[in-house]
C-alpha cells in the first residue's frame, strides 16, 4: 500500500517552502576538495560519478528513480523490478542548512540535508521514495517528504530476532514487491530476484576482497576513495560499479606489496560516513592513524553479507532478503547491541587492529546512547578504544586533531 | 556455490544406488543368503520362516515364506523390501522387530549391534542426512516444489516435538507388538503381525519400485490386512505431502533416526559455533531441513549436537560469517575454508 499524507495540505505546503527553491545546482567547494586528487586511476569513475550526481546530473539511465534510506530496505526487490535504487542519505552542511527552513535545528543532519534537497527542488527526479521506520526521525521524515513526493513506508520493526519476526518481514517484503510491481506495471518474479541477487553477491564478493586488502594494508586503497567507492555505489549502477571497484581493487592488489603502512591500524565505528562530510577521515589520517574498516551500515552493514539463497521459490529469496538486510543488520535502531560489541571485538581481533574510533555524529541519538556499554565491554577485551562526537561544521578540527593524537600516542604505547 | 550441500547431494545419490542396486553392481555378492553366510558365518537361519504379505505374489526372488530372510544388518541399512539390495540391506528397526519375533540369541546379534552403535559414535545420525535413500526421495520431492516455486511450509516447533513423540510412540508399539508374537503362546498371529511397521512403512512401498518390481499395494484378504494397507496409504501419502511441502518434518518421526539420533550428542562428527562471530541473521535457522533454530540461539561458543539434527551440515554452508560454524570431525575442522565459495554463483543451488 502506498502511503499518502498530507495530501489536503499539500499544495499550501510545497507553496510555503519555495524560498529556497531553485538553489544551490553547483557541487558544493567542500566537495569539490575531496574529489581533486587520487592516486589509483581507475577512480575516475567513481569521481566523475558523484560530480554529476552532485550536479544534479544525476545517473545515466533510461530507468525510473526509485529513492530510499538506509540497508533495511532492500534494493535487490527495487532492481528485480527493474527500476533504479539511489540511496538518498546524505550529510551536507549545505544542504542542512537549506534543510533548516523546514526542519528544526535540534534534529538528525542526515533528516535536515534530506529535506533541503526534497524542498529546495534539487531532488525531483524521482518517482517514489522508500521510508523505512527504522529511527524516529526517519519516520517522520516520511512524513516530511510526503507533500512533495510520493512515500512508500517500510516498518520493519525494533527487534531484529529472527523467530519472533521472521513472518512478519517477509509479509512487508512482500507487501513492497506486489507494490513497486503494480506501480511500474512490471512483472517480475523469481527469475528477477535472482539476478537481482546475483548482482548484489557479486558486489558482496568485490567489497569483500576490498575490505580484507585494506585491513591488510589501508593505503592500498585510501580512506577517501573507499568511502568515495562506497558513496558512489548509492546511486551507480551496480553492474558499473562492480566493474569498476574491480578494476580499483585489481590495481590496488598489484602494487600492494610495494607500499606499507607504518601507522597504527584503527575501526571506525559508529555512524556511517557519507560524502561529503568526510571530515573525521581527514582529521584521523592527518594525525597519523589510518582506518583499516570499518563496520557501518553505509559500507560493512550493506555489502558484507552475502543473499544466501536457501530455497529459489519467489517466498524463500523474498526471506532470504529479509534475513540479509532486516536480522543480519548492524543498525543500532533495531536492538542489536550486543551484535555490534561481538562485531566489534571479531574484527578487532581478526585484522589485528590497534584500536576502535567511535564515530557519533551529533544528533544521531541511537548510536550515542550506546557509547558508554560498548566503552565498557571494549575495556573489559583490553582493546583502546575513544568516542567522539562532532557535527556537520570544521570549527572543532583542531580540537579533534589533538585527541586523536593523543590517542594515536596511547595506541602506541599500548602495542609495544 | 555451497560446497557442502553439492558434496552431500552427490553422496546421497551414490549411496542411493549402491544400496538400492549394490547386488547388480557387486555381482558376486548377489546378495543370496549363501553369500551372505560366508561372509558373516554367525548367521544362521532360524527354522520355519514367516509369511508376510509385502511382496506381489511370485513377483519376487523370495516368494513369501519361502526363502529364510535373515540378512546381514549393517546400521541402519536400507530397507529389506528393496528386491536387489542384496548385501546392503534391512534397516535398524527392521533388524530389531524381526529378531525380537524370532527371539535370535544375543550372541548372533552382538555383531551388527556393536558395529551399528560404533558407527553411530563416530558418524551420529548423519546417516539421514547423507545416506537414507528414503530422505534422498523426500529431498527430491522438496526439490520439485523448489522448481515449481511453491513455499515452505514451516511448522512450529511444538508440532514437530509432538511429531517425535508420536514416532517414539510408534516405535514402542512396533516393537512390543514384535516381542509379543515372538512368544509360542501368540505365534499364530505372525503371519498377520509380523514387522509391525514396516508393513505402514513408506519405504515399503517405495523401495521395490526402485528395484523395477511391483510393491504390494493392496491386499484385502482380511481384516488386518485391509487395516494395514489403508494404513500404509494413509502414511505414504503422509510422507509425500511432509516431504513435499516441509522438507524433513518427516525425519522428526521416523523411528530409525530417533535411534540414530540417541548417538547425536558425542559423535565424533559435530557442529562447533563461535558465538562471537554471529551476528544473528538467522539463515543457519532459516535453512534447517529439520526446522531447528538452537544454533541461531547459542549464545555461547561451542559444540552443537541436537538429538535432532541430521548432520546435514547446511547450516554450515550458508552462514555468511567465515568460521563462525564448522563442522567438524573428532575436532579437526573438515570443511574449506574459503569463504568466496558462496557468493560465487547465486543461481546454482543444489
Ligand atoms: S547463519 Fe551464522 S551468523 Fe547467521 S545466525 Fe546463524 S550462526 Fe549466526
Ligand atoms: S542444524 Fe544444521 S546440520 Fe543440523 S539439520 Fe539443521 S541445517 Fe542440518
Amino acid at each position: 500500500m502506498q502511503k499518502k499524507f498530507l495530501d489536503r495540505y499539500r499544495e499550501t505546503i510545497f507553496k510555503g517552502f519555495a524560498s529556497n527553491r531553485g538553489i544551490v545546482n553547483n557541487i558544493s567547494s567542500e566537495s569539490i576538495e575531496y574529489l581533486q586528487e587520487t592516486e589509483n586511476p581507475c577512480m575516475e569513475t567513481f569521481y566523475q560519478a558523484i560530480i554529476d550526481f552532485e550536479t544534479k546530473k544525476f545517473v545515466d539511465t533510461e530507468k525510473p528513480l526509485v529513492g530510499y534510506f538506509c540497508s533495511i530496505v532492500p534494493e535487490e526487490i527495487i532492481i528485480a523490478c527493474s527500476l533504479h535504487p539511489v540511496r538518498l542519505c546524505c550529510e551536507d552542511q549545505i544542504w542542512t542548512q537549506a534543510g533548516e527552513e523546514v526542519s528544526p535545528g535540534d534534529i538528525c543532519p542526515v533528516v535536515k540535508s534530506v529535506c533541503g534537497k526534497f524542498y529546495s527542488g534539487f531532488y525531483d527526479k524521482f518517482e517514489i521514495v522508500v521510508v523505512p521506520g527504522t529511527c524516529d526521525p526517519k519516520t517522520k521524515l516520511a512524513e516530511m517528504l510526503s507533500p512533495l513526493i510520493d512515500i512508500y513506508f517500510l516498518d520493519p520493526g525494533r527487534d531484529a530476532d529472527y523467530l519472533k519476526n521472521a513472518d512478519i518481514w517477509e509479509r512487508k517484503y512482500r507487501d513492497f514487491f506486489d507494490f513497486l510491481k503494480k506501480r511500474f506495471n512490471y512483472s517480475a518474479g523469481r527469475k528477477e530476484l535472482i539476478s537481482a541477487c546475483q548482482k548484489t553477491n557479486k558486489r558482496t564478493e568485490i567489497f569483500r576482497k576490498i575490505y580484507q586488502l585494506r585491513t591488510k594494508n589501508p593505503d592500498a586503497i585510501n580512506s577517501f576513495d573507499y568511502y568515495i567507492m562506497i558513496y558512489a555505489s548509492f546511486f551507480m549502477d551496480i553492474d558499473l560499479w562492480n566493474i569498476s571497484a574491480e578494476k580499483v581493487y585489481k590495481e590496488a592488489s598489484a602494487k600492494e606489496d610495494k607500499r606499507t603502512c607504518g601507522r597504527p591500524k584503527v575501526l571506525l565505528a559508529g555512524t556511517p560516513v557519507i560524502f561529503p562530510n568526510f571530515k573525521i577521515i581527514d582529521v584521523i589520517e592527518k594525525s597519523g592513524l589510518s582506518i583499516a574498516a570499518d563496520i557501518q551500515c553505509t559500507s560493512f552493514g550493506r555489502f558484507y553479507n552475502p543473499v544466501e539463497i536457501d530455497e529459489e521459490t519467489e517466498s524463500g529469496l523474498i526471506r532470504a532478503l529479509t534475513l540479509k538486510n532486516i536480522a543480519g543488520s548492524i543498525c543500532p535502531c533495531l536492538l542489536n547491541l550486543e551484535k555490534m560489541i561481538n562485531l566489534i571485538i571479531d574484527t578487532v581481533k581478526k585484522y589485528n587492529l590497534d584500536g576502535v574510533i567511535y564515530y557519533n555524529l551529533r544528533l544521531c541519538q541511537v548510536f550515542d546512547i550506546q557509547t558508554a556499554i560498548i566503552r565498557q565491554a571494549l575495556k573489559q577485551e583490553n582493546v583502546p578504544f575513544i568516542s567522539i562526537k562532532t557535527d556537520l561544521s570544521k570549527e572543532d578540527t583542531g580540537q579533534l586533531k589533538t585527541r586523536f593524537e593523543a590517542f594515536r600516542e596511547m595506541l602506541e604505547i599500548h602495542s609495544k | 556455490m555451497n560446497k557442502i550441500t553439492i558434496t552431500r547431494r552427490i553422496f546421497q545419490v551414490v549411496s542411493l544406488i549402491l544400496l538400492v542396486y549394490g547386488a547388480y553392481i557387486f555381482k558376486e555378492w548377489k546378495g543370496s543368503y549363501e553369500t551372505e553366510q560366508s561372509f558373516f558365518p554367525s548367521l544362521q537361519a532360524p527354522a520355519g520362516k514367516i509369511s508376510t504379505t509385502q511382496f506381489e505374489k511370485g513377483s519376487i526372488l523370495w516368494p513369501s515364506g519361502a526363502t529364510p530372510v535373515i540378512e546381514n544388518y549393517p546400521p541402519s541399512l536400507v530397507c529389506r523390501f528393496n528386491p536387489k539390495g542384496g548385501l546392503f540391506k534391512a534397516c535398524i528397526l527392521h533388524f530389531f522387530s524381526e529378531n525380537l519375533t524370532w527371539q535370535t540369541q544375543i550372541k548372533y546379534l552382538l555383531p551388527y549391534i556393536t558395529l551399528f552403535i560404533l558407527l553411530c559414535f563416530i558418524f551420529g545420525r548423519m546417516w539421514c542426512g547423507w545416506v537414507c535413500p528414503i530422505g534422498t526421495v523426500g529431498d527430491f520431492l522438496t526439490f520439485l516444489r523448489r522448481k515449481m516455486n511453491i513455499p515452505l511450509r514451516r511448522f512450529p516447533q511444538n508440532f514437530r516435538m509432538n511429531l517425535s513423540f508420536t514416532g517414539y510412540g510408534i516405535m514402542v508399539i512396533a516393537l512390543a507388538i514384535s516381542t509379543i508374537i515372538g512368544m509360542p503362546n501368540f505365534a499364530r498371529y505372525q503371519c498377520y503381525w509380523f514387522l509391525p511397521y514396516c508393513q505402514i512403512c513408506p519405504a515399503r512401498l517405495i523401495c521395490p519400485m526402485f528395484g523395477l518390481i511391483k510393491p504390494n499395494w493392496k491386499d484385502f484378504s482380511t481384516g488386518i490386512t485391509t487395516t494395514f494397507t489403508i494404513l500404509a496409504w494413509i502414511v505414504l501419502g503422509l510422507f509425500i505431502a511432509a516431504f513435499y511441502f516441509g522438507r524433513r518434518v518427516w525425519c522428526h518421526m521416523c523411528p530409525v533416526g530417533l535411534i540414530n539420533s540417541w548417538f547425536n550428542k558425542g559423535a565424533g562428527v559435530e557442529l562447533h559455533k563461535k558465538a562471537i562471530k554471529c551476528i544473528k541473521c538467522g539463515y543457519c535457522a532459516d535453512c534447517c531441513p529439520m526446522g531447528l533454530t538452537k544454533m541461531y540461539e547459542m549464545n555461547k561458543d561451542g559444540i552443537y549436537n541436537q538429538n535432532a539434527c541430521i548432520m546435514c551440515f547446511r547450516c554450515v554452508d550458508v552462514c555468511p560469517r567465515e568460521d563462525c560454524l564448522t563442522a567438524r570431525f573428532f575436532g579437526k575442522r573438515i570443511q574449506s575454508k574459503d569463504f568466496f565459495r558462496r557468493t560465487k554463483d547465486a543461481k546454482k543451488i543444489p
